[in-house]
């Protein structure tokens, strides 16, 4: 998933959208706030930082 | 006794005509393959670059032609959980495919195995997937487990394409079967 090792990974926002929407709710059953989703992409981008 | 040896004629030259038509379970007709092309042995192929992408990903993209349309509105309601999964789209890509997925379902279709399909299908009835159709049951009662379920070049009667060559294409002649490990298929 990380642009690190796909440069292509996190350039369309409507995809990141989905994956969020899908993913979220399947997992949390409720769909990411703004925050949780600034948090993971913040991470998956430079996972050095965390 | 004339007319005895003339009705005698008539049964005899008839039972030959029929009895290729009765005999064979052969998707070949002599003849004509060439007019007739893909509608004769396929459903429509698709041709849709959002439905490829979006129903394509994840598992083969399924030819509209297979189900009939109720079938396929009830599918695309129940994104949520799709068969275990969230498979939910954006709006814009679910109008898209829900007008591709009724345009092309099996009662908008003239393809022959298309016509098959929704002739098995009682009224009323929407079946979710493929394989619960009367005709598809038909199609692969012949077939033993061990060739599909039993197969792991194979695993499930989902992966059509694992045996049908060219089922993302519409065609499932049975001359293009290829069995995994097992060759050729013919019944």
């Amino acid at each position: 998933m990380a642009p690190s090792a796909n440069p292509e990974r996190l350039t369309d926002v409507r995809k990141i959208e989905k994956w969020f929407k899908r993913n979220c709710k399947w997992t949390l059953g409720r769909e990411c706030s703004a925050q949780e989703k600034t948090d993971l992409l913040l991470y998956i981008n430079n996972p050095t930082n965390f | 006794m004339k007319s005895t040896l003339a009705i005698s004629a008539v049964i005899f030259t008839l039972g030959f005509v029929t009895l290729p038509v009765v005999y064979s379970d052969s998707d070949f007709r002599w003849g004509k393959m060439e007019e007739y092309g893909q509608k004769s042995t396929g459903v429509a192929a698709i041709n849709n670059p959002v439905y490829k992408e979006e129903c394509g990903s994840c598992h083969m993209a399924y030819p509209p032609g297979l189900l009939p349309a109720s079938s396929w509105t009830k599918l695309m309601a129940g994104l949520e959980d799709h068969f275990g999964d969230n498979a939910e789209l954006d709006a814009e890509a679910l109008q898209a495919i829900n007008a591709f997925l009724f345009a092309n379902s099996a009662d908008q279709s003239d393809y022959r195995r298309s016509r098959k399909f929704i002739r098995s299908i009682q009224s009323g009835e929407a079946p979710l997937r493929i394989s619960e159709t009367p005709y598809f049951k038909k199609e692969h009662d012949e077939i033993p487990d061990r060739m599909v379920t039993g197969n792991p070049k194979v695993n499930s009667y989902s992966h059509c394409n694992a045996c049908h060559a060219k089922a993302e294409q519409g065609g499932f002649n049975e001359h293009d079967i290829r069995i995994p490990g097992y060759g050729r298929w013919d019944d």
